[in-house]
């Protein structure tokens, strides 16, 4: 047993208190390491799936369960939440309690955090199969599972505010820090981005419409790529970085500023999400500058990692956990030089909507998070095992797969990015579109999507080489449950010690204020104008709310996930303009709650797609896609046209929109269901006239009313639509 | 009240340039607090990961202090 008393533990100012002993506590950190192997397998097994999907539609299964549109949402989520989320427990936990020399405050609060976390995952495994989705991206979770995310995120707030208020070490290291602002931050965007109006225990509408919902959204989302994939494993990259290497972070000092730079400018870039959409222009550009900002911290710390290793480089060739740590900070550096590049504004306007994303995030996902996971599961379980790795060797293989995984899939994806978005915008030369039909863009990605699955494998291959290795591990090793430790207590600092004493003593206190100001002023200067001044969404007389079997059909939209291939926004560009009709304007998405503007076009904009085909063209294509597009890779529907729309909750429905200002009649909730029916039953008998026989109350009908409504309104008025939005102008 | 301050806000076009200069300050605000910190400081805090125990003699080479 060694005690530590460092100089500065000596001075006046930190009295050196009487020793204590006490314990770390490994079995939470080996539960979530645990959690974490498991539910990477499955996460990354399912995006494995919707890989495939694009290029063998038949691996749809032809069941509503196991679409596209809902597998890719429990992709996201397990991956994210799942993985990235407990693996940062472990990461955190395991961190914690030595950085502050202190067992965690409540082991009852981290068990709860344990199950209730899992419990979480269970719910969301269970619910998006059944389509039980906001149909906000990454945040796609219905009411109750958002409050139980709330409660077990505070259960984790409490326990780690408590671990630092019991510390034995006077100062918290800049890892802790970075914890903190990720608790603090992670809490207020997933309230704010959870305000919705429950209408039933499954279902629920956001507050907000169309681009105030929008721009909520994508600051949740931007941010929570900030701080549950990027601020927590900067933190563990501060404290695992220098074990590994065996020497202190290259430049403290860089650090501070790495923090708080971070925090304070990573917040005000979230609308670069949103460029060349309906977003007024000022905060678009918003987004675009502080992305540009964003550079430098972003930089600064991977240079500060990576300059930790200076003088240790030769540690890195025989050191598979350096290996990935490596890999895993450069991966960082590339992905955040690629953010700020794609929030400019002719980068953004080839690469958003297209692969080019896909290859960016999984840049960020599988090198920066995969890999640092990767490196310290490598780094804690020997030590929590009291043992060695069990097989560097297959580390090593491990490591190859998944630097030769991640290649394989990003290239192809870059690749599909850049070919699909010049064919999008390719005109001849008598001035008409080059390729006029969407799926021939389509078609040109099937061989890309193929490689891209294979890269998927080879990664995927490597974290069951991982879990081999760090099974046998455990079993060659034996496991501290309890790991004993020992050091002086803090002094005491009496009340009169004056006001630096006080100052220091209050530091975790003012310290986590000082982080939710500096996360809030950017989400206060980026948001409120937009919802106060009412010339940033102006009105158009003649949109007009949906009627209740439409709004019924967008609910049935959004339950299938059409949101996940089918953007909802046309951008001010000639080749859009010329491809799908008008381009969006804000004023036409007020009634929409929530926003389904999308963020990838695997297939095409729909926003003008109103009254473009008969109803009879939407009945064929949701039965069998490629009856009407032959090659289409879009999974068939046939569910719709057995199941029935739901009558009972329509009332309810048009009431919630009515509690949110959508300007119905006062008696339209109690005629809902008749005006409904009566819509359903015009459609069926147009259909009929077709040759199509359908029973007016089946989803399939609800869901063409919708179809056809969608971005018909300012047809009515064009040049009333044009005079009141002046934001764009259509640009080559 | 906050709906009666932004309203007078005149070209709400000026946002990102207000929003640099709030950021130049934080920044140069934090850079010059990181600049004036001591040395015993710095270096404590830079040690504080290795300041532990090694829990794995035979594969950690970090000695303690």
């Amino acid at each position: 047993m060694h005690v530590v008393v460092s100089p500065l533990e000596k001075s006046a100012d930190n009295q050196v208190g009487k020793v204590e002993q006490f314990s770390y506590d490994n079995r939470v950190v080996k539960l979530f390491i645990i959690a974490t192997v498991i539910f990477g397998i499955i996460g990354m097994m399912v995006g494995l799936l919707a890989a495939v999907q694009l290029f063998y539609p038949i691996f749809n299964f032809n069941t509503a369960y196991t679409t596209f549109g809902r597998i890719r949402p429990l992709h996201t989520n397990a991956v994210i939440f799942a993985f990235v989320g407990n693996a940062m427990f472990a990461g955190v936990y395991y961190s914690m309690q030595r950085l502050l020399k202190a067992r965690m405050f409540s082991d009852a609060l981290s068990y709860i955090h344990f199950w209730g976390w899992q419990l979480i995952i269970l719910a969301a495994a269970i619910t998006l199969p059944l389509g039980l989705t906001t149909g906000h991206e990454y945040a796609e979770l219905e009411w109750p599972i958002d409050l139980a995310i709330t409660l077990i995120w505070v259960v984790f707030g409490i326990n780690v505010i408590g671990t630092i208020l019991k510390r034995r070490e006077r100062h918290m290291y800049v890892a802790i820090w970075f914890y903190i602002a990720t608790i603090v931050t992670v809490a207020v965007l997933h309230i704010v981005n959870s305000v919705e109006l429950p209408i039933s225990a499954f279902k629920s509408y956001y507050l907000y419409a169309g681009v105030q919902d929008a721009l909520v959204q994508w600051w949740y989302g931007h941010n929570a790529v900030a701080f549950f994939l990027t601020t927590p494993f900067l933190g563990l990259m501060y404290y695992y970085l220098p074990k590994a290497a065996g020497r202190p972070v290259y430049s403290y000092k860089l650090s501070i500023i790495h923090f708080w730079s971070l925090i304070f400018i990573y917040i005000w870039a979230g609308p670069h999400h949103l460029i060349y959409t309906s977003l007024p222009d000022w905060a678009q550009s918003l987004g675009t500058v502080f992305s540009i900002m964003l550079l430098a911290p972003s930089w600064g710390g991977m240079l500060n990692g990576l300059l930790t290793l200076r003088g240790a480089w030769d540690k890195v060739r025989v050191d598979p956990v350096l290996k990935f740590m490596v890999v895993a900070v450069t991966a960082y550096g590339m992905a955040t030089f690629e953010g700020p590049m794609l929030s400019l504004k002719n980068v953004n306007a080839i690469a958003h909507y297209t692969d080019w994303i896909i290859a960016h995030v999984h840049v960020g996902g599988l090198g920066w998070n995969g890999f640092l996971i990767f490196s310290i599961f490598y780094w804690m379980v020997p030590r929590m095992w009291k043992t060695q790795l069990y097989s560097v060797r297959l580390a090593n293989v491990h490591f190859w797969l998944g630097t030769l995984g991640i290649i394989v899939y990003a290239l192809p994806m870059y690749w599909a990015g850049v070919t699909q978005s010049l064919m999008w915008k390719q005109f001849t030369a008598e001035g008409f579109l080059q390729y006029p039909n969407f799926l021939e863009t389509v078609s040109r990605l099937k061989y890309l999507y193929m490689m891209r699955s294979v890269g998927g494998l080879l990664f995927l291959i490597g974290v069951f080489v991982m879990a081999y290795n760090l099974v046998k591990t455990a079993a060659q090793g034996t496991f501290m449950a309890d790991e004993a430790a020992q050091a002086p207590a803090l002094a005491k600092v009496a009340p009169t010690g004056g006001a630096w004493h006080s100052a220091l003593e209050r530091r975790p206190v003012i310290f986590t204020v000082l982080a939710l100001v500096a996360v809030l002023i950017g989400g206060v200067v980026e948001m409120l104008p937009t919802f106060l001044i009412k010339s940033n969404v102006p009105t158009i007389a003649s949109v007009q709310p949906y009627t209740a079997l439409e709004l019924e059909g967008r609910d049935l939209y959004q339950r299938e996930g059409c949101v996940n291939c089918h953007s909802q926004m046309v951008r001010p560009f000639r080749s859009e303009v010329e491809r799908y009709g008008d381009y969006s304007k804000a004023g036409e998405f007020v009634y929409d709650h929530p926003f389904l503007w999308g963020s990838k076009r695997t297939g095409p904009d729909l926003h003008r797609l109103g009254g473009k085909y008969p109803d009879s063209w939407h009945y064929q294509h949701m039965l069998e896609p490629e009856s009407m597009s032959p090659g289409s890779i879009m999974p068939a529907y046939p569910w719709l046209l057995e199941q029935t729309w739901d009558k009972d909750m329509l009332p309810k429905k048009v009431t919630a929109m009515a509690s949110f200002g959508v300007p119905y009649p006062a008696d339209y909730a109690s005629r809902a269901v008749t005006e409904a029916n009566a819509q359903a039953k015009r459609i069926a008998d147009g259909l009929a006239q077709n040759g199509v026989r359908v029973s007016p109350d089946k989803e399939i009908v609800a869901l063409i009313a919708y179809l056809q409504r969608l971005g018909t309104d300012i047809k009515a008025d064009p040049a009333q639509a044009e005079a009141v939005d002046q934001t764009a102008t259509v640009q080559p | 009240m906050f709906k009666h301050i932004f309203e007078r806000i005149e070209g709400i076009g000026q946002y990102p340039l207000f929003s640099l200069l709030v950021f130049l300050t934080f920044f140069i605000g934090v850079g010059l607090w990181a600049y004036t910190l001591g040395k015993p400081y710095v270096a404590h805090m830079g040690q504080l990961p290795l300041d532990e125990q090694p829990t794995n003699p035979t594969t950690d080479a970090q000695p303690c202090k």
